[in-house]
């Protein structure tokens, strides 16, 4: 990719605070036109570094480069990013029109060209009917694209939006996550969004980045990030209900590598050759498979809860120590009751239980 | 027993009816859960019970006791507000132990109390910091924590889980109701996310404008909803409710609709069967509604993919067809994966007919 097309750069990004090591050695490049979503759960540096990309906050060593331009010394109103907050924060009092206008204002341009602009905006993002109407009289769809195009007015290289769902009912955020997805598509905007949910990650970006404790560990696609994470934290970091991890154990039998667990034995994998030893197994509830009779391969578990989400139950069953979660349709089974449970190797990840990271999974394309 | 009985319960504020006459009992050791948007009533439902606020109107009480005009210190519910306040000069321990200092606990009693509240919320490491070094989320793990302390006749939470990581708010929701089982006290949960009121509990009370549109279990509320706003807010993708004509007569009823006409299922069971309208609509939840890239027995309609959300596991298909947008949800290795024509089917059932004026569904 050349250089000159990537929108945003971070290049060895540290900062650290009283001695602590907030972002560490950061390395990053969003292309024109990217949605990428920086995932990670609190104190992860996900602020702290998007407080680096606009300014607010010196790095204390590497580079940030705005549409190929190194900006470190950039003031952040000349940086040529835009900023949207949490909840939006549309001005409640002033109407859409003066909202849109706001940024312009801030910038200097002047009156024709901030009526252009405003004209251009609302045009693309349906607000003419309601360039007359308050902040406070919006819904939360329009009010989410005045705080787009109020800042989308001035052109920016790089959009920015730090959790801006995160206070929203949950019914709303479903909606206006296909609606920021639709806008940013059409404008070709390029996104980093900051977010600890990973259902906005997954369902808006084109990549993920994931961050835990200042460093990333994956970077890569929706796909990508839900089929083959690199180690246990993406792997319970990604997917609802969270994925199953239990203890395992690789051993051989009649010249091949199997894996056994607390009730399933003999399970084949064709991942490299991996040491024998102890080892923990992640797979997700949807790969578990239940059943009501024994069955080749089935171990017996007890259910200890059931969750229902209407559409699809979770059962919460015994796994030797553990529980795991497996997912079923609704009715198949209550409390109580007893299923037969089948692992499929072939979408499941060995861990390696000292450094957490994936070793081997079945799935041919994994072969890294 | 029911351990709380709430009748005709109204309160105002000027003009603004919060609560429009509530009825509900919430019997002993249930998780009964209150849901609705922002601004339905919910809070001001518990401010009431607790005593906060008086009502216009109606009763409540308290095993058998009636409570409405009691001092909220002698009702012994317990309330954790949704903006909780921990006090910031006590540790972590200090604030779980500070009701049960209050009622003057015994010391020893009150470090066991701890123990066990600080390994079921994972808050042991919290014990001896201050309130200013937590993140929000071990902030109101703490506030939950000091909510449970001391047992009391009703707990009532409002929001717990709203402000935090969507990746704690996962794991809590599974710890809430073990913590539930565990406690066995009554419990009304509020909130206005429908995954954590599935999921979580006994029954369900789906408040809007303050009024109940329907209490019962998650399964009633789910599958047989009482009225189209319950339809659409719990369920996500929410149900989609589609327009149609009834045809065909009492001996072969159909739902029909331009490039369509399909039995209906279970008419009889309707009280209303004779009395439905020729105009009305039906709902239809996002997983029952069948799609497949040809035309088939089970998919006769040409529709669209117009958008899909991929969600890890499952996708979300918006979807163009005669009778306008409809959701589907399919798990991410089905057969459609793109934009683009489609086929789409979907088996109606007399439960889900609704009454386009009233937006009620007929029973």
């Amino acid at each position: 990719m050349a250089e000159e097309e990537m929108k945003l750069e971070l290049r060895g990004v540290h900062k650290s605070f009283d001695g602590a090591a907030a972002v560490k050695g950061l390395d990053l490049a969003l292309r024109k036109g990217e949605f990428l979503s920086l995932l990670g759960p609190s104190g992860c540096g996900k602020s702290t570094t998007l407080a680096m990309i606009t300014g607010f906050l010196a790095p204390d060593s590497g580079e940030i480069l705005v549409d190929g331009r190194v900006v470190n010394r950039i003031a952040p109103r000349k940086r040529r990013i835009g900023l949207v907050f949490q909840d939006y924060a549309v001005f409640s009092r002033l109407t859409v029109r003066a909202n849109l206008v706001f940024g312009l204002e801030s910038q200097g341009v002047a009156r024709k060209e901030r009526n252009l602009a405003v004209a251009e905006i609302s045009e693309k993002l349906e607000l003419r009917d309601i360039l007359g109407a308050r902040g406070g009289e919006l819904n939360m769809s329009e009010m989410q694209r005045v705080a787009l195009g109020r800042v989308l007015v001035t052109k920016p290289q790089l959009l920015l939006l730090d959790e801006p769902m995160s206070n929203l009912d949950a019914a709303l955020r479903a909606s206006l996550r296909s609606e920021l997805k639709q806008i940013q598509k059409e404008l070709e905007q390029t996104v980093l969004y900051v977010t600890h949910d990973q259902v906005e990650a997954l369902s808006m970006s084109d990549r993920i980045a994931v961050m835990r404790d200042g460093a990333l560990l994956q970077v890569g696609t929706p796909e990508d990030i839900y089929n083959r994470p690199v180690g246990r934290f993406v792997a319970q970091f990604i997917g609802d209900p969270p994925i199953n991890i239990v203890p395992c154990r690789v051993e051989e039998a009649q010249g091949k590598l199997v894996v056994g667990t607390a009730l399933h034995s003999g399970l084949g994998f064709a991942g490299r050759d991996v040491p024998i030893g102890d080892y923990l197994l992640a797979v997700r509830p949807h790969h578990l498979r239940a059943s009501r009779a024994p069955r080749e391969g089935t171990a017996e578990c007890e259910i200890r809860m059931v969750e229902n989400f209407g559409a699809e139950h979770v059962l919460h069953v015994t796994y030797g120590e553990d529980l795991v979660a497996v997912v079923t349709e609704p009715g198949f089974a209550r409390e109580g009751e007893r299923l037969h449970l089948s692992l499929d190797m072939d979408q499941a990840h060995l861990i390696d239980p000292l450094d957490e990271r994936v070793v081997a999974r079945r799935r041919r394309e994994a072969a890294a | 027993m029911t351990e709380v009985a709430v009748e005709s319960l109204s309160k105002s504020f000027g003009d603004l009816q919060a609560l429009r006459g509530l009825d509900f009992d919430a019997a002993h050791g249930e998780f009964f859960c209150v849901i609705g948007p922002t601004n339905a009533g919910k809070s001001t439902l518990l401010k009431t019970i607790a005593g906060l606020h008086r009502p216009d109107g109606g009763r409540i009480l308290l095993s058998g006791r009636d409570v409405t005009r009691a001092e909220p210190r002698h009702r012994n519910v317990s309330l954790l507000f949704q903006n909780i306040a921990l006090f910031p000069t006590l540790s972590g321990r200090d604030n779980i132990a500070f009701p049960l200092r209050t009622v003057g606990t015994g010391e020893g009693e009150i470090a066991r109390r701890v123990g066990e509240i600080a390994e079921v919320l994972k808050i042991g490491h919290l014990l001896d910091r201050l309130p200013q070094t937590f993140s929000g989320g071990e902030q109101q793990r703490v506030a939950i924590g000091r909510a449970i302390a001391r047992p009391t006749d009703l707990l009532m939470l409002d929001e717990p889980l709203t402000n935090l990581d969507a990746r704690i708010r996962i794991a809590l929701r599974i710890e809430f109701k073990t913590l539930h089982h565990e406690l066995g006290q009554t419990l009304i949960y509020v909130t206005h996310d429908q995954v954590e009121a599935m999921s979580m509990s006994d029954r369900i009370a789906v408040l809007n404008k303050g009024r109940f549109e329907q209490i019962g279990t998650p399964d009633e509320v789910y599958h047989r909803p009482a009225s189209a706003f319950v339809a659409r807010f719990i369920g996500q993708p929410p149900m989609n409710i589609v327009d149609a004509e009834l045809s065909g007569g009492m001996d072969d009823p159909r739902l029909s609709g331009p490039g369509f006409s399909i039995p209906i299922g279970g008419i009889e069971q309707l009280e209303s069967a004779s009395r439905l309208p020729r105009k009305l609509a039906f709902g239809l939840r996002p997983e029952a509604l069948r799609v497949a890239p040809g035309e088939g027995p089970d998919t006769p309609f040409a529709g669209e993919v117009v958008w899909i959300e991929r969600l890890g596991g499952k996708s979300i298909l918006d979807l163009r067809f005669a009778q306008g947008l409809v959701k589907a949800v399919v798990p991410t290795d089905h057969a459609v994966r793109r934009e683009g024509p489609v086929w789409l089917g979907f088996t109606p059932r007399a439960e889900h007919l609704i009454d386009k004026e009233s937006e009620l569904f007929f029973r």
